[in-house]
């Protein structure tokens, strides 16, 4: 006859040690943090000599703040930028690639890659000189080659086309992982189905609007999705690029990171700073509530 | 039929499953209570953490030389004339004081404004630290740093030895000095040039003594393309100095209280002075003599895309020591026109400081406090330094009253054109310095506000009278939210 008392599972010491010790660690990096920031959002504080409750103060100011809104549509233009440029110039690279064999493949994919194994800060060094007005290489190659006047190419140091330049940069710099990534669920595609659409007529244009784009869907949302975050977040490249005062000219690259750290380190304001990144996580946790109901999508064909 | 199923996820989703059967629905109870330990164990070292470290401070503690080896750590900005400088006096403290050894580290300028208040806030600041006394308009500074008088000496003596007006900031609140000014910082201050662009232009820089003088070299200076587009800029602003110009402007026109009503914390920017100001910039660009987008002016003037540059008081010496194979010289910014004559070399609005840790204790706060007395009652050792370099590390107007004092009693021959301009600086400069007491801090109202403003105008974005708009409401609704 059995106990009556409940049979208990035995614990799976390694497991337990392991989760917990993630979740110890995660307490005090991500939790702890992010409970603080909520708390620091609805005061005025510079950390020392000011700490005072302001209830929603901080909030209210936000929304009348028009750096704030000049920067929130920096970032959603970012993202709109970078998502649709950076997917079709990956698509294009990696549909070249895929039809390359032997080494010269491995070749163009490290040639891509490198720059994503760069550092980011030395990335955008390089390209704020390559971007330099009048003297910059760029200018120097577009006039020589087009004959515009070099003087007029003014790249960053012009409010309308700084932040593209920025995007421009940040696609050309991330190209290599996107191309990877779809390098890698084309190779998953079934040959057979090309060599079928082949004896049907379908030329290679059509394979790959027919076959290969459909069958790179979850390739394609998981980029999409992770580069809104990224674009969301953006940061060094704009604070090395556009020098000082960061987020110019004319605060025509100013961005949510940046607006959030100037407004507390610069600023002082780290109750101020606290609040824009509270928004900053209301909008990336909605992009992440996406992904995931993408992600749950099962593809089938 | 499918031929294809995707499950992008499928190893993470098994250890999560694993996870959430195997440990976290078993274990419920338990894990909630290590994280809530954890929590709660956070929660006490952050809010603790700085409070730990903070000593007991004793201000009657005699000042006596450290019986071992002491490193003070020294944040300093890392502008090249000034480490230069500094470097130089590190030797000759070191040399007078074998104990001690000063380990000078260069922060950039951004950085060493976001990291003063935070890192006394986490309690990881050196002994020594830098600043402009412009940042602590509105804290208690005696809440920041460790007091300088009565230890080293008392508040009067100290006020015999720096002038008052830099004072006000470093004063706490209950009457001790808790910062040491030494010398003027960020603010316009005149022009360095390219002697020879001056030279091939035929202008004589001696002769340049008004706005007008500036007006005329600078189109004499300008250089066109074909097509009538800029090549070379008569002269460049770069963003600090105009926009330190622009708020100078104002107050040299007598305008400082209509500009900035600190009792009613009002911004006004609608006002005559401030667009005469703005259009003194303005006429630079609408005469094709300034190029706006001619990019970065640190960058550009080097590299002969502008003849002038209009800088502060630390970039002569930047400009001197970091392109040497430049031949570069300056030119005090003249008067404004209709300005009171005592203001003629710009109203300059912040001081570089010293101030010592208030974690400091033992030999170490011994050591960090002769440092700060050396630099009081020894300033030659100090300030001589800049002026006798070749090339010249610095030039601006010093804090130290002794030091002029000093300078004053020097025969021509003792003295050369950098010393001489030290003491015209000081002695015009520094009675007519007032610093605004706002509470938006210098690198908001300057970088963030007032300068991309001025880039906008530049650039034909906005009018004089839409950026004048924006600065007063966009500035008074800043003030009115700091001082709630």
């Amino acid at each position: 006859m059995g106990s009556l008392k409940k049979k208990r599972t035995p614990v799976n010491t390694f497991i337990l040690v392991v989760a917990c010790t993630v979740l110890i660690y995660y307490t005090l990096v991500g939790v702890w943090p992010f409970l603080f920031n909520i708390f620091l959002s609805f005061r005025r504080t510079d950390l020392i000599t000011v700490n005072k409750f302001v209830g929603l103060k901080n909030y209210r100011f936000m929304i009348h703040d028009p750096m704030f809104w000049k920067s929130l549509w920096h970032n959603f233009y970012y993202l709109g930028v970078m998502v649709s440029l950076g997917i079709i110039t990956s698509l294009v690279f990696a549909a070249l690639i895929y039809r390359t064999r032997g080494a010269m493949r491995k070749v163009y994919t490290a040639m891509f890659f490198a720059p994503v194994v760069t550092s980011i800060v030395a990335v955008s060094l390089v390209w704020t000189l390559l971007y330099f007005p009048k003297v910059g290489l760029f200018a120097q190659v577009i006039s020589g080659l087009f004959g515009i006047d070099k003087n007029r190419l003014t790249f960053i140091d012009n409010p309308t086309t700084a932040l593209l330049c920025i995007m421009i940069m940040d696609v050309w710099r991330d190209t290599g992982i996107r191309t990877v990534i779809f390098l890698a669920g084309m190779d998953e595609i079934p040959e057979s189905l090309f060599e079928s659409s082949r004896i049907d007529g379908a030329s290679q244009i059509k394979q790959f609007f027919r076959i290969t784009l459909p069958l790179l869907m979850p390739q394609l949302i998981f980029i999409a999705a992770i580069y809104s975050i990224n674009a969301l977040r953006v940061y060094i490249q704009i604070y090395m690029m556009t020098g000082s005062p960061p987020g110019g000219p004319a605060n025509s690259t100013m961005v949510l990171t940046l607006h959030m750290y100037l407004s507390a380190f610069y600023g002082n304001r780290f109750g101020y700073g606290s609040t824009i990144s509270m928004v900053m996580f209301v909008i990336l946790f909605g992009l992440v509530l996406l992904e995931i109901k993408a992600f749950q999508q099962r593809w089938e064909y | 039929m499918p031929v294809k199923s995707v499950q992008f996820s499928f190893i993470m989703k098994y250890v999560q499953d694993i996870i959430m059967k195997e440990v976290v629905m078993k274990h419920l109870k338990g894990i909630a209570m290590v994280v809530l330990i954890v929590a709660s164990i956070a929660a006490v070292f952050v809010l603790t953490a700085s409070k730990d470290k903070e000593t007991a401070i004793d201000e009657s503690m005699e000042i006596t030389e450290p019986t071992s080896q002491v490193t003070l750590n020294w944040w300093f900005q890392d502008w090249a004339g000034g480490v230069g400088w500094m470097n130089d006096y590190v030797a000759v403290f070191e040399a007078n004081h074998p104990n001690i050894d000063l380990n000078l580290i260069p922060v950039p300028f951004n950085d060493l404004y976001a990291k003063l208040i935070p890192s006394i806030a986490q309690g990881n600041e050196p002994e020594i630290l830098y600043g402009y006394d412009e940042w602590l308009v509105g804290k208690d500074v005696s809440k920041l740093f460790y007091p300088l008088t009565p230890t080293i000496m008392s508040v009067s003596e100290f006020k015999d030895h720096i002038y008052e007006a830099p004072l006000k900031n470093v004063t706490g609140s209950d009457g001790n000095m808790y910062g040491m000014p030494w010398a003027t910082g960020a603010n316009a201050f005149g022009f360095v040039y390219h002697k020879d662009l001056f030279r091939e232009a035929g202008i004589d820089a001696a002769d340049i003594k008004s706005w007008y003088d500036i007006r005329a070299a600078a189109k004499k200076l300008t250089k066109y393309n074909s097509d009538g587009s800029i090549q070379r800029s008569g002269i460049l602003f770069s963003y600090t100095e105009a926009a330190n110009a622009f708020l100078d402007m104002i107050q040299m026109q007598g305008a400082r209280d209509k500009m900035f009503d600190k009792a009613a914390l009002e911004w006004n920017f609608n006002i005559p002075e401030a667009k005469k100001a703005m259009e003194t910039f303005q006429w630079f660009v609408d005469n094709d003599i300034y190029d706006p987008e001619s990019g970065d002016p640190f960058t550009s003037f080097p590299n002969k895309l502008g003849a002038m540059l209009l800088i502060g008081p630390w970039d002569v010496g930047l400009a001197m020591t970091q392109f040497p194979e430049l031949e570069v010289g300056y030119i005090l910014m003249p008067p404004f026109p209709s300005a009171n004559d005592k203001l003629v070399l710009g109203s300059i609005v912040s001081y570089g400081a010293l101030f010592v840790s208030k974690r400091v204790e033992g030999d170490t706060r011994n050591a960090a406090l002769i440092f700060i007395r050396d630099i009081m009652t020894k300033p030659t050792e100090l300030y001589d330094i800049p002026f006798y370099h070749d090339p010249p590390y610095w030039v601006g107007a010093v804090c130290n009253k002794k030091y002029i004092a000093e300078l004053m009693g020097r025969s021509d021959s003792e003295m050369n054109e950098f010393s001489q301009t030290c003491l015209t600086a000081t002695n015009k400069g520094l009675p007519a310095v007032n610093v605004l007491e706002t509470r938006i801090s210098e690198p908001i109202i300057i970088r963030q506000v007032i300068h991309p403003e001025m880039e906008n105008v530049f650039l034909g974005k906005k009018s004089i009278d839409e950026m004048m708009d924006y600065l007063t409401s966009y500035l008074t609704s800043q003030e009115e939210q700091l001082a709630e």
